[in-house]
């Protein structure tokens, strides 16, 4: 942060950001139980809270809570743009992050994989000579160094359950899942179409069937979670 | 066939009127007692509160590696604030006569004149707080004025309510060093009067706390107030210490013949699990209350005097053409209300930490709305939040 914003009132400029010590071996013993759970979808969604319309001068909106993470998506529009007649809506997407945590450049990949994954399945032709803002809040983050992309996947499907809150015509519902062993997140559609995919692992896949087992396997979780996530608007919450 | 061209009386739904003509709708429903919010006009609005659970040190954050050293949510109709205490320290600057044999010289040249001290004296001992301020609305870019104005006026009235005092947040550090048994152990001040570390310098604690406000509805220095209180009462401060490995190492130099040394700067560490409350002054603690002060227009009240006659209306007799009203709410009160009060109180409602006045308001709104406040302050005190 620039010392010379004036617009904000940033204090003295020689501080220095608190360092805290490494922490006690307890909290590995908790990474374990969480690692074992990252396999289980099904206790996973159990812990999820959801829940839509909270923000009421945005057109739809979000609340997601999961193990920590805390995030609040908002949708504004369709609503007009300046300028000259566009046959598509214009989709932007902005990251907030209150803990400051995630790097910009993070911050960037994540709007980026949002943005790129609601270009396809938003109805953009509906509307024409508009824009749609996706303002996502992320109000609390857990380990975020090692669950990044779970973090993302939540982000998506709060995403998801925000549009559909706001009323915008989309193809299908989109889920996302996460698979730790690989660091890669997929978003799916209609059970078997990608529509977003990032993997960051260290490991070389030795041929194109590994890969083939975690789509697979992460295919089967987005079927699950969009199972619950149809219940959910079902229930009528 | 001939048709009459006719004028149609249009009916608009309250929502409608209020937006294309939002004078007339706060006018009408004035006339009735009423707002358009449907609270009466001294009714406050509630308050929902609790810590959040995303500050370290809450019970109930499964994170405890966030750095938020306090955390509050708070919930009033719509809107919510998320207020989220931070720390960082700074070094204090050591006076030159602790330091320098050749002090006086020096402060007679830089030293400030005797009488801008004595200004600055009432605050010596209140420390501030950095507010950020960010109303989600939508949109991006540089903060709006409404922002940039609440964040001023936070700053302000908390560094001049003294309702935190610097001592409080004084960093006492401790020393990691290694044992005859070589274990590693951290020794402070206070658990071992043997051990006297004795630093010249010393360290602060600066707080920084930036609040997320959704879904607003109506004028917010009532309620990032009321959620700045309720964070700081949370806050906790971790125990600090350095590294025995780092600490104090003095590098000589050279240069061209003049000796001096170069001090290495302590790297502080923060220890994860202990830690002191944050020490507020209670007695300086109040809350705030708006106020907007609307003149009834009788033309409004007189059309519908007929159909409500046997309303009461609640207004003060002496003065019966302006109406106080409390806890604007809603794009109606806003945009007609001119005429704005805002109190800040301390905790017995003795004294006022912030007047601010807007506008053209009598005597008589003033001292009913400062008493309002006080009742108010007292209120809030009282639930505890």
């Amino acid at each position: 942060m620039s010392t010379l914003d004036r617009r904000r009132i940033l204090g003295p400029a020689n501080v220095k950001p608190l360092i805290f010590g490494l922490s006690s071996s307890q909290s590995k013993q908790e990474n374990k139980i969480e690692e074992e759970e990252e396999e289980d979808i099904n206790s996973q969604i159990s812990k999820t809270f959801i829940k839509t319309g909270l923000i009421t001068n945005a057109n739809g909106s979000s609340y997601l809570e999961y193990n920590g993470n805390i995030i609040s998506v908002s949708i504004y529009g369709p609503r007009p743009v300046r300028g000259t007649f566009t046959e598509k809506t214009s989709l932007d997407v902005h990251l907030d992050d209150n803990t400051e945590t995630i790097s910009d450049l993070l911050n960037k990949k994540f709007c980026n994989y949002i943005e790129n994954n609601f270009t396809t399945v938003i109805n953009l032709n509906k509307y024409p000579k508009s824009g749609i803002s996706i303002f996502i809040n992320v109000l609390s983050i857990n380990n975020f160094q090692k669950y990044k992309y779970k973090l993302l996947s939540l982000i998506s499907d709060a995403t998801t359950i925000a549009l559909i809150n706001s009323g915008i015509e989309i193809i299908d519902i989109v889920s996302s899942t996460f698979d730790l062993n690989s660091n890669t997140v997929i978003s799916f559609i209609k059970s078997n179409e990608i529509v977003g995919l990032l993997s960051d692992s260290n490991k070389i896949y030795k041929d194109v069937n590994d890969f083939n087992k975690i789509i697979k396997k992460l295919g089967n979780d987005s079927n699950i979670v969009k199972n619950s996530l149809i219940n959910y608007l079902m229930s009528g919450n | 066939m001939s048709e009459q061209p006719e004028l149609k009386l249009v009916d608009f739904p309250p929502a409608v009127l209020a937006r294309i003509s939002p004078e007339l709708s706060l006018q009408r429903h004035l006339a009735i007692g009423l707002r358009p919010n449907l609270r009466t006009f001294e009714e406050f609005k509630t308050v929902q509160i609790n810590d959040g659970g995303l500050s370290r040190y809450s019970s109930t954050n499964s994170n405890n590696e966030s750095d938020v050293l306090g955390s509050s949510i708070l919930r009033s109709g719509n809107t919510t604030v998320i207020c989220t205490i931070r720390g960082g320290i700074i070094e204090e600057d050591i006076l030159g006569e602790n330091n320098n044999e050749d002090a006086d010289a020096v402060n007679a040249i830089f030293a400030k004149d005797k009488e801008s001290i004595i200004n600055q004296e009432n605050l010596i001992d209140s420390a501030p707080i950095y507010p950020i301020v960010e109303i989600e609305r939508g949109r991006n870019g540089p903060p709006t004025d409404e922002e940039m104005n609440l964040s001023q006026k936070l700053y302000e009235t908390f560094l001049h309510s003294k309702i935190l005092s610097k001592s409080s947040l004084k960093v006492k550090v401790g020393l990691k060093s290694k044992n005859d048994k070589n274990e590693i152990e951290i020794l402070y001040n206070d658990e071992n009067s043997e051990f006297q570390l004795g630093p010249k310098r010393s360290w602060n604690y600066i707080l920084y706390c930036k609040f997320k406000i959704f879904s607003r509805s109506g004028p917010l220095f009532d309620l990032i107030w009321i959620s700045l209180i309720s964070a700081l009462k949370q806050t906790k401060l971790p125990y600090a210490y350095i590294d025995e490995n780092a600490a104090d190492i003095k590098i000589p130099i050279k240069m061209t013949g003049n000796f001096g040394t170069i001090r290495e700067q302590y790297a502080i560490t923060c220890d994860d699990e202990k830690f002191n409350n944050l020490i507020l002054n209670n007695e300086e603690i109040g809350y705030s209350s708006n106020f907007g002060v609307i003149s009834l227009d009788k033309n409004v009240s007189n059309n519908n005097e007929e159909d409500e006659k046997k309303m009461e209306i609640d207004i003060n007799d002496e003065n019966n053409d302006s109406i106080l009203l409390v806890d604007l709410e809603g794009e109606e009160e806003e945009i007609s209300c001119k005429n704005l009060i805002n109190v800040v109180v301390d905790s017995k409602g003795e004294n006022l930490k912030s007047l601010t006045l807007t506008g053209n308001i009598d005597k008589s709104s003033l001292q009913k709305a400062i008493d309002l406040s006080k009742k108010r302050s007292k209120f809030l005190i009282n639930q505890e939040i």
